[in-house]
């Protein structure tokens, strides 16, 4: 299979999807440096290490037709209190801009937030992904709206927040970008959402970039919950500070086609962060989990969770990456991947990676791939069980590790989605 | 606080000298160097082969000049110049030897330099040794005896001559020719290496055993080694390399094909110390090995390596467990010190069903070295109930070393059971300081760590390596914690 694109087809992808995204609305100027990189970066292709599983080939088809209608989607998760966004397709649609002025704490959408402190957002929003990947240079090249979250030093944000992006049918490009600063001692939760409809179809090509202060708090949960035909693209940006906490769980409800980057940079001492999540493909569904953490500072923590079910003829990812600087003494740091692959031609390809430069670590990561324990099974069976039952209580004992971190909302609101999706209930 | 600071051992450790760098003088019959087309069909003449061995070569070097060398693993050397190589160098006493005493005086001495004194191995130990001295074998023991048996031990370019359709059946069925940049290299311009046969049913009696050494100053070592098992029979095959000190950097492209037979067992190990490189890491062999066995129907194959030298090592052991319920194991100690890379692991390829594979690979890390495993467990669509497990830990010395892992674990069947855990910390400042306290020296405390975190492995050694390996661990080791 030749997976070798020729400039013109890339080429061809970038400009339409610029296209489309600038005829819906750009949110801001392009990166500079983004409209460099896309130029001189390769597309991805197989022969990439980054790119060895995933075949990117498919999205030079995309192509976007109609432009979107802006109707309200369907509300998620009602019982969360939180300070609601809504974005159709890259648009903002709906949700009451929180703004305390120039010191004080910012909730609404980028287009907002640049017009009203483009200085605030200067110093950081730029995404370290632009540069490096061909997808994320395009994102930032034609960025689109997002929500933008700006807390000062030593504020707390008292409600959550939860933007929603939705992708309505047809074929449709969105290329959200979504900003986070948490000042130093501040703290703030948030829950990003991204959905579509059955019919949905094109390129979902979003970006989060997020800078947690010294001292400071960040709780994060990234729901994907995508049917239909589109391409998802996600790429996580986090940078922390000294003493500072992150919290990142994302869970791939459902996903025709998906690669998130998740990339935390540890950019000073005592730096805590916990990065979970879960997926479980079927049908013929991709998708791949990318994550990397540079312990660039000593006596920084993490401790990465990753749990997924492949089924039927589904194809699952797992590439995790640890990264110990030089001179970054005491770091400890733990990840774990665990796989159960239920169909005959499903298949889960896990890269758990350890890159030590420093003596005094302590790094561990362990991975397995397995299936469901028949014991387990015969024994709820046993007991009066109906096979789907007993299938489904094993699907959530498996993922509770990685669920219960959720809100109970949320967390009930994916389990019910994986159990719907395999016919578990 | 700089590690030399809080350990003068590591000072000490850090000078020490290459212990087996000498050279022997013994006039050798060497090519120019560089390579083209010429070069092989000399190489083939002088060795007298037939037609389509050249062939063969001349194939491999068409496909080398079409392939680029790999810059994937996580090492960083200057490429070799392979225009400045020599390919071919043999010692010139060329007479056929009848026995032990006919070989070279200054060549015995050497040996006895290596330990590997042939009457002694010959009477202590029953170890037949092959030993190969640049590209050419010279002394050949205890081969009657394994022919009572229909075991072949003899020299590729000796099979070549006398069993050219074994050979010519099964050269490059393991390794193709195109497998990699080396590994065409390597079929090109091949000078000598082991062969071996054993029939069906047989168990070889002894423990088989060649010692490769690069002698000859600025020559490649391109050896070829091809060792059959036939249904049933099992045989154990060590390998032992040491090379002496020089400043150019050495080229050594191996490659080893393993056959595995229906019922057979191969159990090969090896213990692998070249010279380094000189603290800096100017000079060293660059090891660009390929191996790699196949196992038809409940066949197992056991890799054991022990690798201590080498400035730059690109090795992965395979197993291809092609056949129901066959196993391959792989049991590694990778010690890496001062400006040393290592980027070493295996590939276990599991296509049929009931395959079992483990993988134990243990890495030390010190002085500015880069240890890294690299390893592939592939599950195929088949290999209904495949097992895998792998463990992969690193021991870090000093704070300018690293330690990586680089494992790709792809299944492919719901059936399979895959575990992978890795570990990477220092060495315990708790443990060592349990030792002290009970009257230990420190240099002991480490040599018993390092031993110990080892055990795994070098229990899976024959007992004439084991000895040979832990004293490198100890050489290598003690007094090098930072």
């Amino acid at each position: 299979m030749n997976e070798v694109a020729t400039p013109t087809q890339h080429a061809a992808l970038a400009a339409r999807v610029s296209e489309a995204c600038a005829a819906a609305g750009l949110v801001g100027e392009p990166q500079a440096e983004a409209l460099e990189a896309l130029e001189a970066l390769d597309y991805p292709t197989t022969r990439q290490e980054r790119w060895k599983y995933t075949r990117a080939a498919r999205l030079l088809k995309v192509t976007p037709t109609a432009s979107a209608p802006l109707q309200a989607p369907p509300v998620v998760v009602e019982s969360l209190d939180a300070l609601r966004f809504t974005f159709v397709a890259g648009q903002h649609i709906s949700g009451e801009t929180l703004d305390e002025g120039a010191e004080g704490c910012f909730v609404g959408p980028v287009s907002v937030a640049l017009e009203r402190y483009p200085e605030r957002l200067k110093a950081w929003s730029n995404s370290a992904f632009a540069t490096q990947e061909w997808f994320a240079a395009l994102q930032a090249s034609a960025p689109q709206d997002g929500v933008c979250i700006l807390v000062p030093a030593g504020h707390k944000l008292q409600r959550p927040v939860l933007a929603h992006h939705h992708m309505p049918d047809g074929a449709h490009v969105a290329q959200p970008r979504h900003l986070v600063h948490i000042g130093d001692h501040a703290s703030a939760e948030a829950v990003l959402w991204s959905d579509n409809t059955s019919h949905a179809e094109g390129m979902m090509n979003a970006a989060i970039t997020a800078s947690v202060g010294n001292g400071a708090s960040l709780s994060l949960e990234i729901i994907q919950d995508e049917p239909g035909t589109v391409h998802h693209m996600g790429h996580h940006h986090f940078t922390q500070g000294s003493n500072s906490n992150l919290t990142v769980r994302t869970a791939t409800a459902c996903a025709h086609w998906l690669r998130n980057d998740l990339h935390i940079l540890q950019d000073g001492t005592h730096a805590d962060s916990t990065f979970h999540g879960c997926y479980l493909p079927n049908g013929d569904q991709f998708v791949d989990h990318h994550t990397r953490i540079d312990h660039a500072h000593p006596d920084g923590q993490s401790n990465e969770l990753y749990k997924g079910l492949a089924a039927d003829k589904s194809t699952a990812v797992f590439n995790g990456k640890i990264m110990v600087h030089k001179d970054a003494q005491r770091i400890e740091a733990y990840q774990s991947n665990r796989n159960l692959l239920l169909g005959e031609q499903a298949a889960m390809y896990a890269k758990p990676e350890l890159e030590i430069y420093a003596d005094d670590v302590r790094c561990s990561h362990g991975c397995t791939t397995g299936q469901f324990d028949k014991e387990a099974l015969f024994y709820l069976r046993s007991r009066g069980m109906t096979e789907t039952a007993a299938n489904n209580l094993l699907v959530q004992a498996f993922l509770a590790e990685v669920l219960d971190g959720f809100r109970p909302e949320i967390r009930d609101h994916v389990h019910s989605v994986f159990a719907r999706r395999l016919g578990w209930i | 606080m700089s590690a030399s600071e809080e350990n003068p051992l590591l000072d000490e450790f850090t000078r020490k000298e290459y212990e087996f760098g000498f050279t022997t003088d013994i006039a050798a019959d060497k090519l120019e160097p560089g390579l083209n087309e010429g070069v092989i069909r000399l190489i083939s003449s002088k060795k007298n082969e037939p037609e389509w061995m050249l062939q063969w070569r001349l194939e491999a070097f068409r496909i080398w000049q079409t392939m680029e060398e790999p810059d994937w693993a996580h090492v960083n050397y200057e490429k070799p110049d392979y225009q400045a190589i020599s390919y071919y160098s043999a010692p010139k006493s060329k007479v056929p030897l009848g026995s032990l005493d006919e070989v070279d005086p200054e060549m015995r001495a050497t040996m006895d330099k290596l330990g590997i004194s042939m009457e002694e191995q010959k009477r202590l130990s029953g170890v037949a040794v092959d030993f190969v001295m640049d590209s050419v074998s010279v002394a050949t023991s205890f081969k009657d005896k394994l022919a009572d048996l229909g075991i072949i031990f003899c020299s590729m370019s000796e099979a070549i001559q006398e069993h050219p359709e074994l050979v010519r059946k099964h050269i490059g069925s393991v390794v193709p020719v195109k497998d990699n940049f080396f590994s065409a290299l390597n079929s090109a311009v091949f000078t000598d290496g082991s062969f071996c046969y054993i029939p069906k049913g047989s168990k070889c009696p002894m423990e088989l055993s060649t010692y490769f050494r690069i002698n000859e100053a600025g020559t490649g070592q391109f050896e070829r080694t091809l060792l059959i098992a036939e249904e049933g029979s099992y045989v154990s095959y060590l390998e032992g390399c040491t090379a002496p000190q020089r400043d150019e950097n050495q080229l050594h492209a191996a490659v080893v094909e393993l056959i595995a037979k229906d019922d057979a067992e191969i159990k090969y190990s090896t213990v692998q110390n070249w010279y380094p490189g000189d603290a800096e890491g100017k000079g060293g062999v660059f090891n660009f090995v390929t191996k790699r066995g196949i196992c038809e129907a409940r066949a197992k194959i056991s890799w054991t390596q022990v690798e201590t030298g080498s400035a730059v090592t690109w090795k992965y052991p395979s197993c291809i467990l092609k056949g129901d319920g066959s196993i391959g194991e792989f049991y590694s100690v990778a010690v890496t010190n001062n400006a040393q890379q290592a980027d070493t692991g295996t590939k276990m390829i599991h296509l049929g069903a009931n395959t079992h594979s483990t993988i134990i690979s243990k890495g030390i890390s010190a002085g500015n070295s880069q240890n890294s495993y690299r390893g592939l467990v592939q599950i195929g669509p088949r290999a209904r109930h495949a097992r895998n497990f792998s463990q992969c830990d690193s021991l870090l010395m000093t704070d300018t070393s690293g330690a990586h892992t680089f494992p790709y674990i792809e299944t492919k069947n719901p059936t399979a059971h895959v575990e992978h855990e890795a570990t990477t910390s220092r060495i315990g400042e708790d443990q060592i300081f349990y030792c002290l306290q009970r009257g230990l020296t420190e240099e002991q405390a480490i040599g018993l760590i390092v031993n110990g975190y080892a055990k795994e492995v070098l229990n899976k050694l024959p007992m004439e390596f084991a000895v040979e390996a832990r004293k490198l661990l100890t050489i290598s080791l003690e007094g090098s914690v930072g």
